[in-house]
């Protein structure tokens, strides 16, 4: 195992910043119950230390930024880190508020060793606004141990398992006690025994660690240092997408409102590729400041995770919906996804398969997005002697017909006539029949005599009488 | 010399001497229209494989599917969309089975204006997911240049349109590569049929065309018996009521 503990420092920190750019750099804060609970690196450097108080902290700095610690935000933006780290490799856990770990032995050669992946899961962060501080060990809680402490050792960039152990060992020894997540009367004790680095703990006998701390921190060095399991919960990816955009600026007219549209598709289609779904129903909403607005849903025939194919499609059907002339606030939700796992074995009723787009799918799709969904009719053929219920629009029932007769060549119409039309028997030249459909005394009995005949112009209807009278039901065109 | 027999093999090039009688043969790409008379009359010998086609008729059950029928079958491995747009009726989907289109590939667009069908009568013939159309518009929006247009794209795209028009249509230009107006079908299946326009030759009137099958006008005695029958039961259990 090969695992990267990500620490960020400045989260609590980080969480403000983003809302105003222009506080960043400035001195600033972030106090819980009046205390100093994180501070940045001009605060720092005026003299604010962490636990001080904020009066303290103040008399120091009077033009210093603080805020309360805003707990909700933090784990809020923590799912969202989560999701970033996803694109490395799909085990990923929260260790902390403000740490992640990443299991990367999987991912390590996709992307180019250690070194790469350690200067662009660093970029990747700083890109989104968080600064990371990222330590590796063959143990989970090694590696944040390592992220804690900040100090770089070198590693080769695909280094073998025995390598990974004998390498974050050594580390190990020279970590300070102070980066590991130990209770503060515990550190204190060490620190009176005058044991300062971890390395003076992990070579103590651990029967002596036992008697002296407990069975708790025995495990916790056994697992320190791998010769204990220490299972980590991966966290699984919400299984629902639901994103809003919050504008600064209002946008007015659909070409303006497509730009944050197509924002949120793109993170849509990010989360989609992660859990390795497909899209089929997305709904949309714009909302103006008064929260009022229009929401319009696309469907795609076929599971789509690209942001153009998506786009596209939304593109046809705003061109139908009315939005409101001022936007705030931009939605979207996916109503209905669908997993691509075995892309290979799926084949639609056409033979083709499903994963690349086809001309036939986009074609439906750009059908229903611009006309509606109700607009589009497919059948299937069900088997039932009553012409009414020998066929259905398909999106009603999704059955395999093929092993159904077909009546023979002629003998039905293939136009039919839904409702029947009444017809004066006057007006009709019978020249077949009778033929008797007598079916479906489970539900709507029907008990016909049908007839082919001509009309006055000429032209060849299938009617039927029953007790209301004489109806043309089709025409055989 | 090379240049001059490049130039007659290309199919785009009518010699006058086709006018009378097809000289060429059959090529490969378009498709028997099932009447020998007919694929003798048409350039391609059969329906065109990427134009537009009208036919003519003011009533439905005229034959006038029958008549497209082999246009609208294609091999099985050919998997594409037959697309109605703007139809009359319900297509009676068991019968489209019977006749060879696989109802699965069967699709109906209802466009709620003329706007609407033109761009979705656009849209499906550049889609690369249909090789037949056959849509039904509104007469009194249609315009020349619409025509033009769909007749263009369905060359350029290879799509077998065909567009339904009332009879009163024959007298109004229009770019469709092909035009038949159908006049009656008789009491034995016989479908009359006249060309308006083909390409290559000159109009084309009453021409007969017996419809390989269809309804028949069968037993119409006993039929005709046993209507009586019914009638004069009818009458007698009003009078026994009354």
């Amino acid at each position: 195992m090969l695992w990267f503990g990500l620490h960020l420092p400045f989260l609590p920190l980080e969480v403000f910043e983003q809302r105003d750019i222009r506080d960043q750099g400035l001195p600033a804060v972030v106090t819980e119950a009046q205390q100093v609970f994180c501070v940045n690196e001009s605060a720092r450097a005026a003299g604010i230390r962490l636990g001080a108080s904020l009066a303290t902290a103040r008399s120091l700095m009077p033009e210093l930024i603080h805020h309360p610690r805003n707990r909700e935000s933090e784990s809020q933006r923590m799912e969202r880190l989560v999701m970033t780290a996803y694109e490395f490799t799909p085990y990923v856990s929260v260790a902390d508020f403000d740490a992640l770990l990443l299991e990367m032995e999987g991912s390590l050669k996709l992307f180019g060793g250690v070194h790469h992946v350690r200067r662009r899961l660093r970029s990747r962060f700083r890109r989104i606004g968080h600064r990371v501080a990222i330590g590796i060990a063959h143990t989970p809680r090694a590696s944040l141990a390592f992220a804690k402490s900040g100090d770089d050792v070198t590693w080769p960039d695909f280094p073998e398992r025995s390598e990974i152990e004998h390498i974050a060992l050594q580390q190990l020894d020279a970590t300070l006690l102070d980066c590991l997540d130990l209770e503060p009367k515990i550190r204190e004790r060490f620190a009176n025994m005058g044991m300062r680095k971890v390395g003076d703990i992990v070579h103590v006998p651990r029967h002596e660690l036992r008697k002296r701390f407990g069975e708790e921190l025995t495990d916790y060095v056994a697992q320190l240092t791998g010769e204990r399991v220490d299972p980590w919960e991966a966290e699984q990816p919400p299984e629902a997408f639901s994103e809003r955009l919050h504008l600064i600026d209002p946008v007015r007219g659909k070409d303006e409102v497509l730009e944050p549209m197509e924002h949120l598709a793109k993170v849509l289609s990010k989360w989609l590729g992660k859990s390795n779904l497909g899209a089929r129903r997305l709904r949309w909403g714009v909302y103006t400041f008064e929260g009022d607005g229009a929401t319009f849903e696309v469907g795609f025939e076929q599971p789509r995770h690209e942001v153009t194919d998506i786009m596209a499609i939304t593109r046809l059907r705003m061109e139908t919906v009315d939005l409101p002339s001022e936007a705030m606030t931009v939605r979207l939700d996916a109503l209905r996804t669908r997993h691509l796992g075995l892309k290979w074995i799926e084949r639609d009723v056409l033979g083709q398969a499903l994963t690349q787009a086809t001309p036939s799918h986009e074609l439906l799709d750009r059908l229903t997005a611009r006309l509606g969904d109700s607009a589009l009719q497919r059948f299937c053929i069900l088997d039932d002697h009553r012409p009414e219920f020998a066929w259905m629009p398909k999106e009603k029932a999704d059955i395999h017909d093929a092993s159904i007769a077909v009546p023979e060549l002629g003998r039905r119409p293939l136009w039919l006539l839904e409702p029947p039309m009444p017809v004066r028997i006057g007006h009709l030249h019978i020249v077949s029949g009778p033929e008797r459909i007598q079916c479906g005394w489970w539900d709507h009995e029907q008990y016909r005599d049908y007839f082919v005949a001509r009309d006055r112009d000429e032209t060849w209807c299938w009617c039927f009488r029953d007790a209301q009278g004489w109806f043309v039901h089709g025409y055989f065109a | 010399m090379a240049l001059t027999a490049s130039l007659l093999n290309d199919t785009g090039l009518w010699r006058a001497r086709d006018l009378n009688g097809r000289q060429t043969a059959l090529c490969d790409s378009s498709q028997s229209t099932g009447f020998s008379q007919l694929d003798a009359l048409l350039i391609d010998g059969g329906w065109p494989r990427a134009a537009l086609v009208e036919v003519l008729c003011d009533r439905y059950g005229v034959g006038e599917l029958r008549l497209l029928a082999s246009g609208l079958t294609r091999p099985a491995k050919d998997a594409h969309w037959t697309v109605l747009i703007n139809p009359p009726c319900v297509p009676y989907a068991p019968a489209f089975q019977a006749l060879g289109i696989n109802v699965h590939e069967l699709m109906v667009v209802h466009p709620s204006s003329h706007q609407e069908a033109l761009w979705s009568f656009e849209e499906v013939i550049m889609s690369g997911a249909t090789r037949t159309v056959l849509a039904w518009l509104s007469e009194s929006d249609l315009q020349d240049k619409q025509l033009r247009r769909i007749q263009t794209k369905s060359k350029e795209h290879e799509v077998f349109s065909v567009l339904f028009r009332p009879l009163s249509a024959e007298q109004l230009p229009s770019a469709a590569e092909l035009r038949l107006k159908i006049e009656r079908q008789t009491i034995d299946r016989k479908l009359v049929l006249s060309i308006i326009k083909r390409r290559g030759g000159w109009r084309v009137d009453e021409l007969e065309l017996a419809l390989p099958w269809g309804p028949t006008a069968t037993d119409s005695q006993r039929t005709r018996q046993l209507l009586a029958d019914w009638e004069r039961t009818r009458r007698e259990m009003k009078a026994v009521a009354i």
